[in-house]
């Protein structure tokens, strides 16, 4: 049809249409690359070297000379971002107009050109069906075995990225029994300052090494008191510096582990004021056999494995209080209890152990506290008991019910209640020391005014309650009428809690002498035995043994 | 006053409030005369616009199908093409798409809150029905991506048979993919990774575009290559065409097995007749055939397994994951940066556990989701190789109705037709 | 492999009639379903304002340049304070209209004395990039009327919303078509005529 001279024409057009297209692509495109990288590497409207000109401003306001400069600065990046869009639209639009020309032009060429029938026959082959077959087989083994081994590489990274809460075994809950013959809190088990082992020395002697099995450097300082679970004690230390969680190897006194607490999210940006024998790391820490809990003066609260691995952490508000946070954690089954009665806010809260999630969050509308919560057992019903100014309140440590309130505290509360045979017992100076008797409707059952402590605990069996004080007196008193059955006058104050160890009770002063004396309607001194040197923690009682903390060091009292 | 204001402001700075709706300053009580403006909206385009586009694809869906299987032109289908490519590539901006709507139907049936656009019901379904009695015709000329990518296929190069299948099954697992993320809420990722969108909008964002570059320079030699490698949509197609009716047929009566079309296709869609029957041992591939078949729900289980656990890392495209795995290595400790999206979940004051409860659900959702995709795919594939032990009858050439995408090339070379066309010239000279 | 079949045709026809009429009512099932549950209008994309953080992700992530999201004042909310957070970079010291006293990049924000001492605050929409700059200094200091909303005369209505995607604050939300804005505060369910002047 067409004759091979026009053809020829049409070619010669085509192709210098397409030389020229070209030329002018390839120009439009490196223009184009380049704008937009620069763009992209130089944004006009975040121009460095204008912040740096309004920083300038900012310190010399007046300067008539660096505001021009502004103005003419800003104005040339403003008007290189709109130029630079508007290039980048236009040399788009362009680009693809020369692409258009270039497709047309190729299309009409290949169209002139006379396309050859196929000569190949296309009939289908055994080879090719079998070659298929390999190939589609081959890449599904691939395909497969890469999952696979993907599948076992990442399996681990996986399982830990998970949030599917795998129904595994619940972490067991300790008996009663096993809580008793551990020391998991502050004043050991429900931090009612009462021991299960009995088989202790009765005298030491730190300056000699009597019945001193070994004292070991604990490597930050703190005024917490340690903690036991089988074979391993734990406590915190916290300064300036930073906040740490040991672990000790209660036979020998090795250190087993200590892990940094750094890095909590919501921590304050200044570390609170406290005072120099609150210090950062005042509370003692607890645990539930499979986890160890530690809070500190800023607020952060950590939990680790008994392996040191850290399971959660969390900063719960940043305490506010002129001495320094020291209310001690403790453990009801699978929940944390914490206490948090700051200036400005107070609640109590339960947090799941093992994640940390929140169970329930009282609100309290009481006044500060430096007291630590206690756990008893009332009717087979256990009870969450708190101490704050001006009130005793009992908790239901499953659901955070308030159960009952008794208005008997006032002053700056530091001292813990003790809990025997259906009565609480709670003081502080200037206050009263009130024996609160739990039932439907709790009741005030008799109440003491003399030789109050500020510091140390309360501590009572069904019996007699012993009152130790700052000022060197212990009283001793009948538990149910309280009647005052003995008064002694020691050498030295008491900061450190009593507790009672079979017919015993042990009482450390602020020279580091332990008074130990009958629990009696008597007062009668078995011994008096010095540490060496100043401690104000609370001891651990074990199986044999009596573990103090000093500041700084850790040690351990046994039979040699 | 305004030294007063000044001060109020001075104060309030030294205090940052978080973004709140607390009226900070009044209401201010004009004494002038002044009244407010009110901020404009600006609406979308008008809803008449939807039923056009559904118009215009029943129109353009029956226009070139009608040119395929009746007037066999290739000319025609051509220019539907270029109108498609305009109208919905380059005047709709190429959204939404055909390709597209599986997502959104996807959606549809998984979340219940999404309320899928009726042209969206329209775009996913009518080129299927199409598909279901004519054959790929929408894929002809009425899709863009395809209109865009048979434009630039000037030089076409033939790849081997083998990885035309082999490559043919990365649509299947894009598909499922597409369709897990799209069940989760994680998000569209064909419309992510669509590679000519950035085209048809003239695309600042540099990846989309340089994307769509690379697709079309690949597309000058291998003919099409998205819609044959990759795009998911094409695996519903593929699945209707097969059962079609009245596909396009490259002779119009009878093949003479002249195999001068052969050639013909870009897509190597064409299929000669059949070879002789298995040269080797029948009992043999019997044997293996029967092995595979009974192999096919122990490979899906082992894939569906595989595949689920991987699940976590598939997860982790999601918002809720993403953002709960940084809320939980804040909270551990593991990290001590915080992102935009941690701050954001903070400032919601939502409890971690509520996060986290949600990011379960959605792993639980992949969990199952990787599970039913390893097993799909394992039974994509394990067809597919079993199709190459069954040997089917075939004696002319016809084009493979799950890859033709009934683009009428090879018609012109068929001497049969040429014989109808000049029969039909000759009937209209006599008139 | 042969298929040994006296009559194949027949029976293969009949297995692929049934799997073609299964594919129709499948199509047709699926479509059928999503019809039920469809919305007439359309949807489309917009920002809570609420969650919006801010991040300014909106300025550079979205398919078009400049970005189809821009700031929108709601002057109901406005306290046309004469030093505004969203118009006045921090820390200057003149309340003027002076370049180096703004806050937008662009010059975006134009303000106008009303009467003393209230000062209105428009945004040129044509220069405004939605960097949100000033949605931030408006909401930390001032009433929170400034904030960002995608425009739908500039949007085009991706099926994936780049900036959706992007989105840190999960702020990005589909909203039918025939009433496509999320405005803060009181304008929040109130539908407005363009133009009709009317206070809220």
């Amino acid at each position: 049809m067409s004759n091979p001279e026009t053809n020829k024409k049409i070619y010669a057009i085509l192709n210098r249409t397409i030389l020229i297209t070209s030329i002018f692509l390839i120009l439009v495109s490196v223009f184009f690359v380049t704008n937009y990288l620069q763009l992209k590497s130089n944004d006009p409207l975040n121009s460095p070297a204008l912040e740096q000109l309004y920083k300038n401003l900012d310190s010399d306001p007046n300067n008539d000379m660096l505001r021009d400069q502004i103005r003419s600065l800003d104005l040339l990046a403003r008007k290189a971002y709109f130029t630079k869009q508007w290039q980048i639209n236009t040399g788009g639009a362009l680009l693809f107009i020369a692409i258009i020309i270039l497709v047309i032009a190729f299309k009409i060429k290949s169209n002139l050109r006379q396309k050859d029938p196929g000569l190949n026959k296309l009939e289908e082959n055994w080879d090719d069906r079998l070659m298929t077959r390999k190939w589609l087989s081959l890449s599904g083994v691939i395909l497969l075995s890469v999952t696979i081994l993907l599948a076992i590489l990442t399996n681990r990274e996986m399982e830990s990225a998970s949030f599917i809460v795998k129904k595994q075994k619940d972490l067991p809950i300790p008996s009663e029994n096993e809580v008793m013959k551990n020391w998991p809190a502050f004043r050991g088990p429900f931090s009612n300052a009462i021991a299960y082992y009995t088989n202790i020395p009765l005298t030491w002697d730190g300056e000699t090494g009597e019945n001193i099995l070994w004292t070991v450097d604990v490597p930050r300082i703190g005024f917490n008191s340690p903690i036991l679970w089988d074979d391993r004690l734990y406590m915190s230390g916290a300064d300036e510096e930073g906040q740490e969680v040991f672990c000790f190897n209660a036979d020998n006194g090795e250190l087993i582990w200590r892990k940094p607490v750094s890095n909590v999210p919501g921590t304050p940006d200044e570390l609170p004021d406290v005072t120099e024998d609150t210090g950062f790391a005042a509370p003692t820490m607890t645990t539930d056999g499979n986890h160890v809990f530690a809070i500190f003066a800023t607020g952060d609260l950590a939990c680790f494995d008994m392996d040191g691995n850290q399971v959660w952490v969390k900063n719960i508000g940043h305490p506010d209080n002129h001495y320094g946070h020291s209310s001690s954690l403790i453990m009801y089954e699978n929940l944390l209890l914490v206490q948090f009665d700051q200036a400005d806010v107070a609640f109590v809260t339960a947090l799941d152990g093992a994640t940390g999630e929140e169970k329930w969050k009282t609100p309290r509308d009481m006044g500060l506290s430096w007291s630590s919560p206690i756990l008893a057992k009332v009717d087979d019903q256990w009870q969450f008991v708190v101490n704050a100014t001006p009130n005793v309140v009992g908790y239901n440590p499953e659901t955070g019910e308030e159960l009952w309130r008794m208005d008997c505290l006032s002053g700056e509360v530091a001292p813990s209640s003790a809990y025997a045979d259906g009565f609480v017992y709670a003081a502080n100076d200037n206050a009263i020391l009130a024996a609160i008797k739990l039932g439907d409707i709790p009741e005030l059952a008799w109440e003491y005014e003399d030789d109050l402590p500020d510091v140390c605990s309360l501590v009572a069996n069904k019996d007699y309650v012993f009152m130790p004080s700052s000022w060197g007196t212990v009283t001793c008193l009948d538990a149910k009428t309280g009647e005052q059955y003995w008064l002694q006058e020691f050498d030295d104050g008491f900061y450190s809690s009593p507790v009672i160890v079979g017919e015993y009770v042990m009482a450390m002063d602020l020279e580091g002498v332990t008074q130990i004396f009958k629990a009696d309607k008597e007062f009668e001194l078995v011994a008096s035995n010095s540490l060496g040197m100043v401690a104000n923690s609370t001891p651990v009682i074990a199986d044999g043994r009596i573990y103090f903390r000093s500041t700084e060091k850790l040690i351990c009292i046994g039979e040699k | 006053m305004k030294k007063a204001i000044f001060f109020l402001l001075l104060i309030i700075q030294l205090a940052p409030v978080a973004f709140s709706q607390v009226q900070r300053f009044p209401k201010p009580d004009f004494e002038s005369g002044y009244e407010q403006p009110v901020p404009t909206q600006p609406t979308p385009r008008a809803a008449v616009w939807d039923y056009i586009d559904i118009l215009v694809l029943i129109s353009a869906m029956s226009l070139i199908t009608w040119f395929i299987l009746k007037k066999r032109s290739r000319r025609s289908v051509f220019w539907v093409m270029i109108f498609s490519l305009l109208y919905f590539g380059f005047f709709k901006k190429g959204c939404v798409c055909s390709v597209g709507s599986v997502q959104n139907m996807v959606l549809a049936l998984f979340d219940s809150a999404y309320a899928i656009p009726i042209t969206v019901v329209a775009f996913f379904s009518i080129p299927l029905i199409f598909a279901l009695f004519f054959g790929r015709t929408f894929c002809a000329g009425v899709c863009p991506l395809g209109a865009l990518q048979d434009i630039v296929g000037l030089k076409p190069l033939k790849t081997p048979a083998w990885l035309n299948q082999v490559l043919g099954i990365v649509p299947y697992i894009y598909l499922g993919l597409a369709v897990l993320f799209a069940a989760t809420g994680a998000g569209f990722i064909i419309c992510r990774y669509d590679p000519f969108v950035g085209i048809f909008r003239f695309g600042m964002n540099s990846n989309m575009f340089i994307w769509g570059v690379i697709v079309l320079g690949t597309g000058v030699f291998i003919a099409r290559p998205y819609c044959r490698f990759l795009c998911p949509y094409s695996v519903l197609l593929r699945w209707m065409s097969l059962l079609s009716r009245h596909h396009l047929t490259i002779t119009p009566t009878e093949c003479i097995n002249c195999h001068l079309c052969s050639e013909s296709c870009p897509y190597d869609a064409i299929a000669g007749p059949s070879s002789e029957k298995y040269p080797g041992n029948v009992t043999t591939e019997k044997w293996k055939l029967g092995v595979m078949i009974v192999a096919i729900p122990i490979v899906m289980l082992i894939s569906g397994w595989a595949l689920s656990q991987l699940s976590v890392a598939f997860s982790r495209s999601h918002y809720v994951v993403k953002t709960a795995e940084q809320i939980r290595l804040e909270d551990t400790g593991q990290v001590n940066y915080t992102t935009d999206a941690s701050e954001a979940f903070r400032g919601t004051g939502e409890p971690t556990t509520g996060l986290y409860a949600r990011a379960a659900k959605v792993q639980e959702q992949f969990k199952l989701g990787t599970w039913l995709l390893g097993a799909f795919l394992a039974l994509v594939i394990m067809i597919k190789i079993i199709n190459f032990y069954i040997w089917k009858h075939r004696d002319g050439y016809t084009p493979d109705k799950a890859f033709c995408v009934s683009c009428a090339r090879c018609v012109d070379y068929c001497p049969v037709e040429h014989e109808r066309l000049a029969e039909l010239k000759g009937v209209n000279l006599i008139e | 492999m042969n298929i040994k079949d006296n009559k194949p045709v027949n029976r293969r026809q009949f297995i692929k009639n049934g799997l073609h009429t299964t594919a129709a009512i499948s199509i047709g099932g699926f479509a059928g379903y999503a019809i039920q549950r469809s919305s007439k209008s359309d949807m489309v994309w917009q920002i809570d304002p609420e969650k919006c953080i801010q991040c300014e992700n909106c300025a550079t992530k979205c398919v078009l340049a400049p970005s189809a999201v821009k700031c929108v004042h709601a002057y109901a909310m406005c306290g046309y304070c004469d030093l505004c957070g969203g118009y006045h970079r921090p820390g200057t010291k003149r309340l003027d209209t002076a370049a180096e006293s703004q806050l937008c990049p662009t010059g975006a924000i134009q303000r106008k004395f009303i009467e003393d001492p209230y000062f209105e605050y428009r945004i040129d929409e044509e220069l405004c990039i939605g960097c949100a700059k000033c949605v931030k200094g408006c909401g930390s200091f001032g009433n929170g009327s400034l904030f960002l909303q995608v425009r739908h005369n500039i949007c085009v209505n991706c099926n994936e919303c780049a900036i959706a995607k992007a989105c840190p604050a999960d702020a990005f939300v589909r909203v039918p078509a025939d009433n496509p804005y999320l405005f803060r505060g009181e304008f929040k369910s109130i539908q407005l005529n363009e133009g009709s002047g009317e206070e809220a």
